[in-house]
């Protein structure tokens, strides 16, 4: 191939990929999407109307202080999500990532139960900055299933849990002062009282950078 | 050759990893995120091809999902979205679309078969980071996130992220994962699982005593404790035996509820959870006007307040209360209510919308989930007593006069003026010629409904007379009465006026 060609290939796949980039980026963006059909009668959700044009690109901290309720000006637009793998009893951070989005305001604070994992951020003093549960994501569940086409419809005993390793999420409050994460095991669904220790195991003491 | 070879490696290549570019639809939306419940749903097993099909497999969810209590109630408390990604290749490992112990090359890497369940459908590790960094990117706010898997293999999974396949069934091992995840319920199976520690939960007791049972309050006084494990009792609330993975000595609400059984009812208890559940995330109130919580009123004023409510699909809806310095005001449940701020007075007060949902699915809310309140805080100043009864006791009886002005309390109260300051000539009433006619002006600050306006007529001063015939109201606003004489006065005539001011009885 002489190099004139050579070039004039390489311009046509220069072409191509660019269409081809425009064509993908422009589906994530810009395309208008039909709002879904009508849920049906017993599934009467109210379209929001401006949602349709909302929903083609993530959440922003400008696209979360639009519509304002006043209730809603308490929310926060910024958190931090903190990635770990469960495995047994040990976890082991796997990411730690900026959010912004539409946050509610907490309400009543954590969901305290067996089954659910604790999630702490303390700063350097050991003083808890913000809590959260999340389900733990290995959590033993057995039920009569009554799906299975291998009975024939006769229900029996499945698990649908994973054995681990496994990965679980928690969203916290975006603190600069945080400098440790904490999981427990959660053993008992009565909330600790300010400070102290929550019911259960203490399966990780994360170090956080500055 | 090689290099248009390498030109065109490149180029699939480039059309692989474009094509996991994803995008996010909204398939409903009832409210602003951090007001609702947002529900997630992503695509797993959906090539180029086949995700237009991912919207009408959400849908059956979906239809499924919010056709049963408790979420069919409260529909207008959630959001639904989807995310949808491509993968390279349909289905999932072991499914229908693969076969027993083929392999698909996947976006979220799902597969059965996971620790030997055949309807164990599980994400991988890769695959649930992915599904948390899509999240994370478009719908940080997620409540609910359910992968649904392209295979028509039944099975699924619970955790953090429900999975389940596009099959028929496969909704309903979601909507039992959510009573875990969501709810924080436990399962009513009573399987002997000797490595599982039994422990208290919404749905488990160890507990025998009726009167200490967690559920007591839907336990009928006829029900006897222990209930019978019988079919007769599956609608009962009880004490059934068997749960915690113990067949003795841990019992359960429900004889046979979604917590045990996939398809069956949630069970009343398990329902009163997920409402509590629901108000532990979102407010049954949006939002409220004015936005401001604290203000001084300085002078006579209608002041109006308003509070946006959620809207439960129940029989007994939402319940408003209005309440000034905590006592609650009879006959007003709107959303809106306007009060004069002379009726609250000078001083310091607070106007409180208290808005609670009704569901008689909850019958016990011991911190008040189900409720949520906005109080104004106002500081009054400028106003007089709207009422005579309230008048007379902060400035004296009727003829008295606190200004020394020799205008009687109840002409004062009937004009709106000040009791304590000299009344001005132009804030009296006065004669003037209405055409021919002699009439009277009455101004006031606004009509007072405990007092009648007479205007009265004579030509001696002695006998008095009003109404018609006598006389004819020319304007009657909250601002002014205006009254003039029904006969023209005549040249040589004399005609007199005078306003009568009488309080109604009560």
């Amino acid at each position: 191939m002489n190099p004139k060609s050579r070039r004039a290939w390489v311009l046509v796949a220069a072409l191509l990929m660019g269409g081809l980039w425009w064509g993908r980026m422009r589906s994530t963006t810009t395309e208008s999407l039909p709002l879904e059909d009508a849920l049906g009668a017993a599934a009467a959700l109210q379209v929001h109307q401006s949602g349709a044009a909302e929903s083609l690109s993530p959440r922003t901290a400008e696209a979360a202080a639009s519509p304002a309720p006043a209730i809603a000006a308490a929310a926060s637009g910024r958190q931090r999500a903190f990635r770990m793998v469960l495995n047994g009893d040990a976890v082991e951070l796997e990411a730690a990532t900026e959010l912004r989005g539409d946050f509610r305001p907490a309400r009543r604070g954590a969901i305290w139960a067996p089954g659910r994992l604790c999630c702490r951020l303390l700063d350097a003093e050991q003083r808890v900055l913000a809590e959260d549960t999340v389900p733990a994501p290995d959590f033993t569940c057995t039920v009569l299933d009554g799906g299975d086409e291998a009975t024939g419809g006769a229900p029996r005993l499945v698990r649908f849990t994973a054995d681990g390793p496994v990965v679980f999420q928690v969203r916290l409050p975006e603190i600069p002062a945080a400098r440790e994460l904490r999981v427990y095991r959660l053993t008992g669904f009565v909330p600790p009282p300010a400070g102290a220790e929550p019911a259960g195991r203490l399966l990780a003491s994360l170090a956080l950078k500055p | 050759m090689k290099f248009l070879g390498a030109l065109l490696l490149l180029f699939t290549l480039l059309d692989r990893i474009l094509a996991q570019s994803a995008q996010m639809l909204t398939v409903s939306e009832s409210g602003s995120r951090s007001m609702r419940i947002n529900v997630v749903f992503l695509s797993e097993g959906y090539t180029e091809t086949d995700l237009p099909k991912f919207a009408g497999h959400v849908q059956s969810v979906v239809n499924l999902l919010f056709a049963r209590e408790p979420w069919k109630s409260y529909v207008t408390y959630c959001n639904v979205y989807r995310i949808e990604i491509a993968s390279n290749q349909s289905g999932c490992d072991n499914g229908d679309a693969s076969g027993p112990g083929g392999l698909r090359d996947t976006y979220f890497g799902t597969g059965f078969n996971n620790s030997g369940v055949a309807q164990l459908l599980t994400l991988s590790g890769q695959g649930s980071s992915r599904a948390f960094s899509l999240l994370n990117q478009w719908v940080p706010e997620y409540d609910v996130p359910i992968v649904l898997v392209n295979d028509t293999k039944y099975g699924g999974s619970g955790g953090q992220i429900a999975v389940a396949s596009v099959n028929g069934s496969s909704a309903a091992i979601v909507e039992h994962e959510l009573g875990h995840s969501f709810a924080g319920l436990a399962d009513e199976y009573d399987l002997q699982f000797a490595g599982f520690n039994p422990t208290e939960m919404p749905n488990t007791t160890a507990q025998t005593n009726r009167n200490l049972i967690r559920w007591k309050h839907w336990i009928d006084a006829a029900t006897p404790i222990p209930t019978p494990e019988l079919a007769a009792n599956d609608a009962v609330v009880g004490l059934f035996e068997g749960s915690m993975y113990r067949t003795n000595g841990w019992y359960r609400p429900h004889n046979n509820s979604l917590m045990r059984n996939l398809n069956r009812p949630i069970g009343a208890v398990n329902r009163e959870q997920f409402i509590l559940n629901f108000y532990k995330r979102v407010s049954v109130v949006d939002g409220f006007a004015p936005a401001t919580n604290s203000r001084p009123v300085t002078g006579p004023e209608a002041l109006s307040f308003s509070v946006e409510r959620k809207s439960p699909v129940t029989e007994q809806g939402v319940g408003i209360e209005w309440l000034v310095d905590g006592v609650v005001q009879a006959g007003v449940s709107g959303t809106n209510w306007t009060v004069k701020a002379a009726q609250l007075g000078d001083g310091d007060h607070s106007v409180t919308a208290r808005v609670r949902d009704l569901t008689a699915f909850v019958r016990a809310d011991p911190t008040k989930l189900l409720e949520d309140s906005v109080t104004w805080s106002l500081s009054v100043s400028g106003q007089t007593p709207d009422s005579l009864v309230a008048w007379r006791a902060a400035y004296g009886p009727d003829g008295a006069t606190p200004a020394d002005d020799g205008v009687p309390n109840l002409l004062k109260y009937a004009l709106g003026l000040d009791p304590l300051v000299t009344a001005g000539r132009a804030s009296l009433p006065a004669f003037e010629w209405n055409g021919d006619f002699a009439a009277l002006r009455v101004p006031r600050a606004g009509r007072r409904e405990d007092v009648e306006y007479v205007v009265e007529f004579s030509s001696d001063l002695v006998t008095w007379n009003s109404g018609a015939p006598v006389s004819v109201t020319v304007e009657d606003s909250p601002a002014v009465l205006l009254v003039r004489d029904a006969t023209a006065v005549g040249a040589d005539g004399q005609r007199f006026l005078r306003l009568l001011v009488r309080p109604l009885a009560n």
